[in-house]
């Protein structure tokens, strides 16, 4: 199975952190991208925080975005690879899931938003877009569940996972991981 | 096998066979530009004619807000002039009059998620536009949509654009009639349409059911058709008037009156005779002047309708102009639900105010329309996914997009609307305020466009925001006002035809860049864009939202009765207009307040530094360049096909690769060139060959010869290397013909 189309989605502790203004996030994305800190190649910030359970704020990149996510009316943050990626799908996972920690890490300690942000560390979301090799079904499942487990693993040392997945058969491959065994994301 | 080879295998057989080729010739000339033997304009044309546009940043820079940076992207070749192969771009989808099924709405969702950023925009002519996309990407994306029947063919580039029309045609209580089987039927005559690929520019064509409401906006669009039914010898005849010439942009042109109640029989023939005369006579080479409204301005309304009338008297007969007409009661659509009245139904929360504006009632009675109203035309994948379930639920196939960014469901019947309403509010689809002042229309501006100037999305959201704030408390007369932003002086927000529109510009103010917008009043949407507002005056964007409030207290306090927008700014006039925003041109220095330096919805300093070339424009490029890169990806095809080990198919594609390029050189001299075989090479062979215009200064007719044995022999070949050296030639072939086309216009230069 030949995936790039990765992406976690860690959730902030308590929405009600994000207020209306999803927009105070957008002068952090661009600064992010001043600083040049980011792996790959950072481009633009889109702003979706008019859409209602939308991808909120995103930090478009060339290899993958990165998004302050309101999907489902839960807030998150998430990293999306786009273009192809080195290495075993263990691999690939892994280093989607350690971007996800390191962003949502990164908000955690963002100045601007004094410490009002905080992410849950018992849950995580891993999707994949791409129909044609990971379409919704038992069979991807069944074919992936082990090298998610593995990937969590190996970004968030000491971690145990339980995997569901989420959604019928027209919607993204998607994985609620449940997390046991990680106190905060800075100690990851 | 790569993905993309997967994909076109599993979908070949559900496309329609011309759009699969289509698509398979543009994967070709994907191929042949990595491997940079297009050039990169000719390619840039193809990729526009193919609905893949170019985005903001694109040319590998972007002022991050304190310096511009270059974009490190891998290497590769450029996707145009300044435009590189990696960098994300925008994808148009053509939506003929609006029209979309579930079925369709689910694999655009899909599409969206899986190559784009999850968002689907509708645009101010129907159409819907994935954001983020990467050229690799397109093939498959396009085979996805072909398979439900959309393209995404002349969505951009020189040709004809989106057909757009009235979204409640059929429905509509005042319309002559419905409108939508003859839009479709232009949409599907004009698709690739020979004499519709040499335009200078971009052409886009409107429908409407009746003159006087807004409908398709006929009188801005380069060639429009309003419905009329007449009285003959006591028989209810339909008919259209046609218009031609409107348009917007930096000279707004309304357009005029071209021939007054065409037949229905007549209106497909005059669209191809228009076209035939722009594409002789339109200008090509500067591409501010190349719309048909300056070809029309310049040889009068008169004249130009002598030439169309001329050149529909000799056009060759066509089936299709007419044979549509037989089946026009299969457009008439059916309602999934009994109609019902609302009487007595139980009302959730908000549902009046929703009901209130978003909801217009047609004229069969007990059902309605209902307009979902999005904000600044954005719908997520989940939202559309959703919106195609309640849609079959409801109404079945009956949804359309509309030139205000929304989508509507027509034939809902009335005491569905409660239970409606309360599952679009489930996936945030039920804002009120659909049609009046809140529903502001914007282009995509500086967040995607390489023409932007200035945030038209930011605005329009700052807008939206403040006056759905107070949206009950404004005044009724307010509370109807239209709104629409476009980014920079191209109109694509249609500010021209707003109550109250702006576009982006900028002034300096002691050496700092402060983002503008003119701002334009008394547009007059109704009667089809039947009037262009008046500028009057650029003020700081900040203060736009000032701006106004300042133009709504105004018209409340100075409002004669019955009084309508148009009329009260008419009265008023520009200097009095322009005294009154005279007030918010002012804006703090920037030592002590940067907030005007900076444009809505971002936080870096402004700069006009990012703004690149448009490719709305299209490039110049000759038909021939577009024709001979056409028979080269043919060849491609060809030679792929030798590599699959497919001899029969490499040896006709590559005879067709060569009667392509041998046709494209016979229609400089010949409007109509012949489509088969014997004739083009006939052809060929009297006006190229036979005259030495082919010749090469060494080789002579050489190059043409396989084009003879090939025709003359047949498919004969016995062993792989005749291909081998087959499609060796037709390389050469297509070669002579780029240097004979080369030749030939030096020549014509020379004689200038």
């Amino acid at each position: 199975m030949d995936l790039h189309r990765i992406s976690a989605k860690l959730f902030i502790a308590d929405a009600s952190a994000i207020s209306r203004a999803a927009g105070e996030y957008i002068p952090i994305f661009h600064r992010w991208i001043q600083g040049g800190e980011l792996s790959g190649l950072p481009l633009d910030v889109a702003d979706y925080g008019h859409v209602i359970d939308g991808p909120g704020v995103m930090l478009i990149g060339h290899e993958a975005d990165r998004s302050l996510d309101l999907a489902d009316g839960r807030p998150g943050f998430v990293y999306a690879r786009k273009r192809e990626a080195a290495g075993s799908v263990r691999e690939r996972l892994a280093q989607v899931i350690g971007e996800a920690v390191e962003g949502a890490r990164r908000l955690e300690n963002e100045p601007a938003l004094e410490g009002a942000v905080s992410f849950r560390t018992d849950e995580l979301q891993i999707s994949v877009k791409d129909r044609l090799n990971a379409p919704n079904t038992q069979a991807t499942f069944d074919a992936l569940s082990q090298d998610i487990g593995a990937a969590i693993s190996d970004v968030l040392p000491g971690a145990a996972a339980t995997l569901a997945q989420l959604g019928d058969d027209r919607r993204p491959f998607t994985v609620q991981v449940t997390v046991s065994g990680v106190a905060q994301l800075a100690a990851a | 096998m790569s993905d993309a080879a997967i994909w076109k295998d599993r979908l070949q057989s559900e496309m329609p066979p011309d759009l699969a080729e289509e698509i398979d010739l543009f994967e070709a000339q994907l191929e042949l530009r990595r491997q940079e033997k297009i050039d990169e304009r000719i390619f840039a044309e193809t990729r526009l004619r193919r609905g893949m546009y170019g985005q903001r940043y694109d040319n590998g820079q972007r002022h991050d807000g304190v310096d511009s940076r270059d974009l490190d992207y891998p290497e590769a070749p450029t996707k145009g002039p300044d435009t590189l192969w990696h960098a994300p771009g925008m994808v148009r989808i053509k939506i003929p009059y609006g029209g979309v099924t579930p079925e369709q709405l689910e694999v655009l969702a899909e599409c969206a998620e899986d190559h784009s950023d999850g968002i689907l925009h509708i645009t101010t002519r129907q159409d819907v536009q994935l954001h983020y996309l990467h050229l690799d990407d397109g093939p498959t994306l396009m085979r996805r949509l072909a398979a439900v029947g959309i393209t995404t063919r002349e969505a951009c580039g020189n040709g004809v654009r989106n057909i757009t029309g009235c979204p409640i045609a059929g429905v509509c209580r005042t319309e002559a009639f419905d409108v939508t089987p003859y839009a479709d039927a232009l949409f599907r005559f004009l698709l690739g349409h020979p004499d519709c690929q040499d335009f200078g520019r971009k052409f886009k064509p409107a429908f409407s059911g009746c003159a006087h409401e807004a409908c398709g906006l006929v009188m801005m669009h380069d060639l429009g058709y309003i419905a009329r039914v007449k009285d003959i010898d006591g028989k209810q005849i339909r008919g259209f008037d046609v218009y031609v010439g409107g348009g917007l942009g930096t000279n707004p042109y309304q357009a005029e009156l071209l021939l007054e109640f065409a037949p229905e029989s007549e209106i497909l023939p005059l669209a191809q005779a228009v076209g035939r005369v722009f594409a002789r006579l339109g200008e090509k080479k500067n591409r501010n002047r190349a719309r048909i409204k300056f070809l029309i301005a310049k040889l009068g309304v008169e004249e130009f309708r002598r030439l169309v009338l001329e050149e529909r008297e000799i056009l060759p007969h066509d089936s299709r102009w007419t044979d549509y007409l037989d089946d026009l009661d299969s457009a008439t659509e059916q309602a999934k639900v009994e109609p019902s009245s609302l009487n007595g139904a139980a009302r959730p929360e908000g549902f009046d105010e929703w009901h209130a504006t978003n909801i217009y009632k047609q004229r069969q009675e007990g059902y309605v329309v209902a307009t979902i109203a999005l904000p600044l035309g954005d719908i997520t994948s989940e939202q559309t996914r959703l919106l195609a379930d309640i849609a079959r639920k409801y109404v079945g196939e009956s949804v359309r997009t509309t030139v205000e960014q929304n989508i509507i469901l027509r034939w809902v019947s009335e005491k569905d609307l409660p239970a409606l309403y309360s599952e679009l509010k489930a996936i945030g689809l039920a804002e009120p305020g659909a049609g009046t002042i809140v529903d502001i229309t914007a282009c995509p501006g500086t967040d995607t466009c390489k023409l932007g100037i200035a945030s038209s999305r930011g605005l329009a959201a700052e807008l939206t925001t403040r006056l759905a704030a107070k949206q009950y408390e404004l005044d009724e007369s307010v509370r109807g006002l239209k709104i629409k932003v476009s980014g920079c002086f191209n109109s694509c927000g249609q500010h021209h035809v707003a109550d109250i529109g702006f576009f982006g510009n900028t002034r300096t103010i002691d050496g700092f860049t402060v983002p503008h917008f003119q701002v334009v009043l008394g547009g007059r949407w109704q009667e089809n864009a039947g009037s262009y507002g008046m500028p009057v005056g650029a003020v700081p964007s900040k203060r736009i939202p000032e701006v106004v409030d300042a133009i709504a207290d105004r018209f409340i306090a100075e409002r004669e009765s019955g009084e309508s927008f148009q009329d009260f700014t008419a009265r008023l006039g520009k200097k009095e207009l322009g005294a009154l925003i005279s007030d918010f041109k002012g804006v703090p220095a920037h030592s002590e307040d940067m907030s005007a330096y900076v444009d809505w919805g971002d936080s870096r300093e402004f700069t006009r530094k990012d703004m690149g070339i448009g490719e709305c424009a299209g490039e110049v490029v000759t038909r021939v360049d577009l024709e001979l890169s056409r028979a080269e990806s043919i060849a491609f095809e060809a030679q792929v096909a030798l590599d699959e080990g497919d001899l029969g198919k490499a040896d006709a594609k590559a005879f067709e690769a060569m009667l392509s390029a041998a046709q494209s050189l016979v229609r400089t001299q010949m409007p109509d060139p012949p489509e088969d075989a014997e004739a083009i090479v006939t052809e060929f062979r009297e006006r190229f060959y036979d005259t030495k215009l082919f010749f090469d200064r060494f080789a002579k007719g050489k190059f043409a010869r396989p084009l003879f044995e090939r025709h003359e022999s047949g498919a004969s070949f016995r062993h792989e290397r005749d291909i081998v050296e087959l499609i060796e030639n037709t390389s050469l072939f297509i070669d002579a013909a780029y240097q004979c086309d080369i030749r030939m216009a030096g020549a014509q230069s020379a004689a200038v």
